[in-house]
């Protein structure tokens, strides 16, 4: 077993890992964060994307060992002090959520992108998000959420 | 809300684009869904299943996979004390052979279809689950299988079950088709096929089960039907009052989960071993061990006059429904009752089948059988309207349903029709014509109309119970048995709930999806949740809004009908200076012995039961109308289509929240885009060949385009405040829409789905060869 | 944790700090040891016959150097990374960064690496035609050893490479261009957009001081044949030809003469010179007039 350490929505954890645990396996049943979707196994759902040192992963075909010493984001680290991040308001507002399952992913997702690239087009915005299955919504309601959020953001 | 005059009601709650309560936990992360969920002492547990499609299981042994250490226990058809599920599929047909619909929990001696479980483990951990799987002995012998639903209607065929392939007939008479065919000045006909499609919901099918401090075992699973619990109880040999289940918010529905998924399987093993046990199916388990979409195909052929009148309708269709019955025969039901599409034919003689096979299992999906006659009816009427040198949309219009028209069963159509509005509002809603963007790129234009019930088949007598209490604060609870997919299910009845109590919506606490706890609402199924839920919180918040109305008319000594209740306050309408909170009238109601809590029943409206093939009168209690309209881009060198624009225009009656039914359409047309373009799971010899997301494909944000859903109100559906459904109407015109705009681009007909580039391409070679 | 048969379960993990220490491990191990470095690959096929993983991010192999004498491309350096490089946004090296740009998912890109996706050695290996199209080497090293295998020696077989298990690629070697060079890259999927190739094409073209005659051809595909394939009698076609008419036509129906597609064979033959027909105008027009910018999707 493998110790190690890795910082999770701003706190310090410490976890136990075998080499072939996934990130998603230590995240989601090691240390509780259950926003961290399983969706499938092979990387091709996305819902199981978290951000590494800001950039998005699927953490199903991540290993846990190379976490050690990374910062993570999960959706539940998108709030700060209570507050929802932009994203989340609009995804709200936008109806971008039915199920919710493809929710956490698709905003760290978008968010990543926003870091990054604060004014995308729908364009840019299709991409980045190409890896997030959504079922439910047709992604309609979901790419015009982000760009509120960008024009929220810029304004 | 205000105003007696349904004409003239205004709203403050209903038809207002309000955020959804449930949706702040979905973006903060904070549902548990079913795998999200673990208990102290659980096990975890997996299914060994069939690796054959047809054979003999000569000699099983779970010997080994017993004693490996940290198995609790393995379970084979044995030790399931009714291995034969209860469900009978009541209407069924006399004349039909199999009245029985025959579902093994698990396979006995013999298996059906690739997949198919055959026994069950739990383990300490899902490692330890696997390595016993792998130590199950298993011999088979290999019989004689027959993977084509034509080829196994044949006397000579070999049988799924018993000693009749064909489970279920139905069949459309109306007039005289030969009569019909001589009136016609032009005939068309075709044969049209489908695909099995698989659900892919997000979430993996799962729950937990376990055992609580009074006896009673406990689902906790994903699931569109609680009431299941009774299958569970019969399957367990158990009384019916010591099985409960708590429903989860689902990871997606679409149909999904609509028959019994891990239910038996959990609640076997922990029954067995006391303890609670976790099954979570892996997303290959998702693609083989689940049940598709029933492919189709379907002969056609419509009559019509030189001026555009139909005059003679007839269709044959056959549906596989692979190993097992599940649904199958209302799914053939469904498709032979829309299979008219939402026109006005005197002459009708449908005849449809559902064939037995060793394929993977058929059941519900999202349009339930409707999709598929609509890529059939739509296809034909745009062929039809060339035949005739016709605009296909001026063929629509002069053959749409009216109200008062008939259907192709004899039932009469009540509510207002507002296709030729959708058809034209979709069509609009494209905006200009887009430039080719290069010259082997063709671009080209179609729609579809559709039709498609909401609420289930009459006979069955349905309804819906919801109970809804007030708190002394004015703040309201509602209790409803109805499963949220993460369609807004839940919302609405906030909504509804809040409207008409006048509670705060976020006030408005709503428990839901518990088999021993909230009055059973009936499934999240067929279009019904709206209509049937939203009824009976409509009907029970109606019952507290009178007494609450009264009440405060005492105490501000005005007439009820002068009232209006909004936000916490009671007040006269238009004059807010006379009011009066909420508060005080509950808690003045409450005090002289009224607990201010109904529980009511909304039923459906009813028809007798279907004895004969011939359907006939009314089986739906109404239809929701609307029409899609596409554009594609065909790439003329590599038969790559794309669909550039995509609009969905739907009669709903009373859109409850705005936002909500936009999404419907918008996820119904992404669906039925995959439907029609991307998606196929595909069996040889009843053997799955894509079993993964990498090679069963779902359309991603850059194959769905912007999507225009537009809404109309006709007020005259059956659901509260004269709403209709959407879930399903929204998936079904968008294949043929897609179909027809292809051959607008290029010439080339489609029909047969799904319309990979491969096969345009060879349309294509096909049609230039032929120039 | 019960060791399992048949599941993937290595026991061991190791982060070696130097190429020394990785190819040590890589020889102590052998087959039952696994270079690693995103994942995506290693994570998803799951080998059972694994004992050990050795992660090669900490050699420090990711990075992309361009000089006079080529270009250098560590190999654990990100598709993403890859993606966006200043360095191959422009010129003929650019469709090193859209053959990165098609593999998998924005997701998969940020973890996954060049090095993997050759090693993996898929007859899809996205990022090998352009390689070999530009005449690509790779450095393999082991313990006191190091070689330079042109990459179209690579791939012998479906998943199987000339790289001994005690080996470890660090780096992919790219010539220096000459003046007029052009290259060109398409794509195609089976069916969505973000799917599995069904064929790509990759065409380097380099002509002569005046841009008349053709002095050097390469043609890679993939998807269409065991491995990644060079179109070597379609080359030597081109080959000190001057542009004519017919030409590209006729070199694009020898390029899908010579693949040997196994599912849907005749739709990858025929897109195969669809593709080929497209990206040889294009390499050649690049060539000619002697600009390259970034493509123009298809």
């Amino acid at each position: 077993m493998i110790n190690i350490r890795l910082n999770v929505n701003n706190e310090d954890y410490q976890a136990e890992v075998a080499a072939y645990h996934t990130l998603r396996d230590v995240l989601r049943d090691k240390l509780g964060f259950t926003d961290v979707k399983n969706g499938c196994s092979e990387g091709e759902c996305g819902s199981c994307a978290v951000l590494v040192d800001g950039k998005p992963v699927t953490s199903c075909l991540m290993l846990a060992a190379q976490a050690q010493g990374k910062r993570i984001t999960t959706a539940r680290g998108l709030a700060t002090d209570g507050k929802l991040h932009p994203l989340q308001e609009k995804f709200i507002e936008y109806e971008a959520v039915q199920c919710g399952y493809c929710t956490p992913g698709m905003l760290l997702v978008a968010k990543a992108l926003l870091d990054k690239n604060p004014n995308p087009t729908e364009e840019e915005v299709r991409t980045a998000i190409s890896g997030n299955i959504c079922r439910c919504t047709g992604y309609q309601q979901i790419v015009e959420a982000i760009l509120a959020a960008a024009a929220e953001t810029n304004m | 809300m205000v105003g007696k005059d349904k004409e003239k009601q205004t709203f403050h709650v209903v038809g207002k684009r309000l955020d959804g309560l449930d949706e702040k936990a979905k973006v903060s992360g904070s549902v548990i869904y079913a795998d999200d969920f673990t208990m102290g002492r659980m096990l975890y547990a997996k299914v060994f299943r069939s690796t054959r499609a047809s054979a003999k299981i000569k000699s099983i042994d779970t010997t080994a996979a017993r004693s490996l250490a940290g198995v609790a226990t393995v379970i084979t058809a044995e030790d399931v004390p009714n291995n034969r599920s209860v469900t009978n599929v009541v209407g069924q047909s006399a004349d039909v052979g199999l009245l029985q619909a025959r579902h093994y929990v698990l396979a006995e001696d013999r298996v059906r279809f690739y997949g198919e479980p055959i026994a069950l483990v739990a383990a300490e951990d899902p490692d330890i689950a696997e390595a016993a799987l792998k130590l199950i002995k298993i011999e088979y012998e290999t019989l004689p299988g027959v993977f084509d639903p034509e080829e196994a209607m044949k006397d000579d065929a070999p049988k799924v079950h018993g000693d009749n392939n064909i489970i279920a007939r139905w069949k459309l008479r109306r007039g005289d088709i030969n009569k019909g065919f001589r009136e016609a000045d032009v005939i068309v006909e075709n044969t049209y096929q489908t695909q099995f499609v698989e659900h892919a919901q997000l979430e993996p099918e799962s729950g937990v089960a376990w055992i609580d401090d009074d006896g009673v075992l406990n689902l906790r699973v994903a699931t569109q039907v609680i009431e299941q619990y009774r299958e569970i109880a019969h399957i367990l040999g158990i009384p019916e009052s010591k099985v409960r289940i708590r429903g989860t918010l689902i990871g997606g529905g679409f149909g999904g989960r609509e028959d019994l998924t891990v239910e038996p399987y959990i609640a076997l093993l922990s029954w067995k071993t006391g303890r609670p046990v976790k099954l979570t199916y892996e997303r290959e388990e998702m693609m083989y061990g689940r049940h598709k979409r029933h492919p189709y195909k379907m002969w056609y052929k419509h009559g019509a006059t030189r001026a555009g009148k139909l005059v003679a309708m007839e269709a044959t269709l056959i549906s596989d429904s692979g190993a097992f019955v599940y649904l199958s025969p209302w799914v053939l039901l469904y498709s032979a009752v829309h299979s008219t599409g939402p026109y006005y034919i005197p002459n009708v003689k449908v005849d449809s089948y559902s064939v037995l096979t060793n394929n993977i299992y058929t059941s519900a999906f999202r349009g339930f059988g409707v999709p598929q006659v609509a890529v059939a009816h739509e296809s034909q009427m745009d062929i039809l309207a060339r035949e005739l040198k016709m605009a296909p949309a001026e063929l629509r219009a002069k053959n749409y349903l009216k109200t008062g028209d008939e259907t192709g069963t004899g039932q009469r159509i009540e509510s207002k029709v507002l296709l030729t509005k959708t058809q034209e509002a979709a069509v609009k809603a494209l905006g200009d014509r887009s430039k080719p963007r290069a010259p082997y790129i063709k671009v080209g234009r179609g729609f579809a109309s559709c039709w498609q019930s909401y609420g289930r088949m009459c006979y069955l007598h349905d309804t819906s119970s919801a109970w809804v209490g007030m708190e002394m604060d004015g703040s309201a609870v509602i209790r409803c048995g109805i499963p949220d997919l993460g369609g807004g299910q839940r919302e609405s009845l906030r909504q509804i709930a809040a409207e008409l109590t006048g509670a705060f919506l976020e006030s408005v606490h709503v428990i839901s999806t518990d088999s021993q706890v909230t009055p059973l609402g009936g499934t999240v199924t067929a279009t019904r949740a709206l209509f049937m839920s939203g009824n009976a919180v409509k009907l029970a918040a109606e019952a507290i809004r009178h007494d609450l109305l009264q009440k405060a008319s005492e105490m501000l000594g005005e007439n009820p009908e002068d009232l209006d209740i909004c936000d916490g306050e009671v007040s006269v309408s238009g004059n807010r200076k006379v009011r009066i909170p909420l508060a005080q009238v509950v808690k003045a109601i409450k005090s002289e012995g009224n607990p201010l809590e109904v529980l009511k029943t909304f039923r459906a409206p009813t028809a007798e039961p279907i004895t004969r093939e011939i359907i006939e009168g009314q089986v739906f209690p109404d239809f929701t109308f609307g029409s899609q309209a596409a554009e594609v881009e065909v790439n003329t060198l590599t038969g790559r289509v794309n669909v550039t624009k995509i609009t969905g225009a739907y009669d709903v009656g009373k859109a409850i929240n705005p936002k909500r039914v936009e999404g419907q359409i918008e996820g119904g047309i992404a669906q039925g885009l995959g439907y029609a373009l991307l998606e196929e799971f595909i069996e040889d010899k009843g053997i799955p060949k894509n079993v993964s997301l990498t090679t069963y494909i779902l359309p991603t944000s850059k194959d769905v385009p912007d999507i225009q859903s537009i809404i109309l109100e006709s007020g005259s559906g059956k659901g509260p405040f004269g709403s209709k459904g959407i879930g399903e109407p929204a998936i079904t015109a968008t294949a043929p829409a897609i179909l027809n705009a292809i051959y607008d681009a290029v010439g080339v007909r489609i029909k047969k789905i799904p319309a990979t580039p491969e096969i345009v391409f060879y349309h294509l070679k096909e049609r230039d060869e032929g120039a | 944790m019960s060791k399992v048969k048949n599941l993937f379960r290595p026991a061991e993990y190791f982060k070696p700090t130097s190429v020394e220490e990785a190819v040590k491990l890589l020889a102590q191990y052998g087959e039952k040891g696994s270079p690693i470095a995103g994942g995506t690959d290693v994570l998803a096929m799951k080998n059972p016959g694994t004992e050990a993983l050795i992660d090669i991010t900490g050699l420090g192999l990711n990075y992309i150097e361009s000089d006079s004498q080529g270009l250098r491309i560590g190999a654990t350096t990100t598709l993403a990374d890859i993606e966006i490089s200043p360095i191959l946004s422009k010129g003929p090296y650019n469709i090193i960064a859209q053959a990165a740009h098609e593999v998998g998912t924005p997701l998969i890109r940020n973890l996954g690496t060049i090095g993997g996706n050759l090693c993996n050695a898929s007859p899809s290996a996205d990022t090998a035609p352009v390689l070999l199209a530009l005449g690509a080497k790779l450095k393999l090293v082991s313990t006191g050893k190091s070689r330079e295998v042109p990459l179209d020696e690579f791939f012998v077989g479906p998943f199987r490479t000339v790289k001994g298990h005690d080996e470890l690629l660090t780096e992919i070697v790219l010539p220096p261009l000459t003046l007029r060079t052009g290259t060109s890259y398409q794509w195609l999927t089976k069916i969505t957009t973000i799917d599995e190739t069904l064929v790509s094409v990759a065409i380097m073209v380099a002509m002569d001081d005046k841009g008349e005659v053709i002095k050097d051809a390469k043609i890679a595909l993939i998807s269409v044949a065991p491995t990644p394939m060079r179109a070597r009698q379609a080359e030597e076609m081109l080959r000190g030809k001057e542009v004519r008419d017919r030409l590209v036509e006729e070199v694009a129906r020898v390029v899908a003469d010579e693949t040997s597609p196994r599912s849907r064979p005749d739709y990858r033959r025929q897109m195969s010179a669809v593709l080929a027909e497209r990206v040889l105008k294009e390499a050649i027009s690049r060539a000619v007039s002697n600009i390259q910018s970034g493509g123009v999707p298809w």
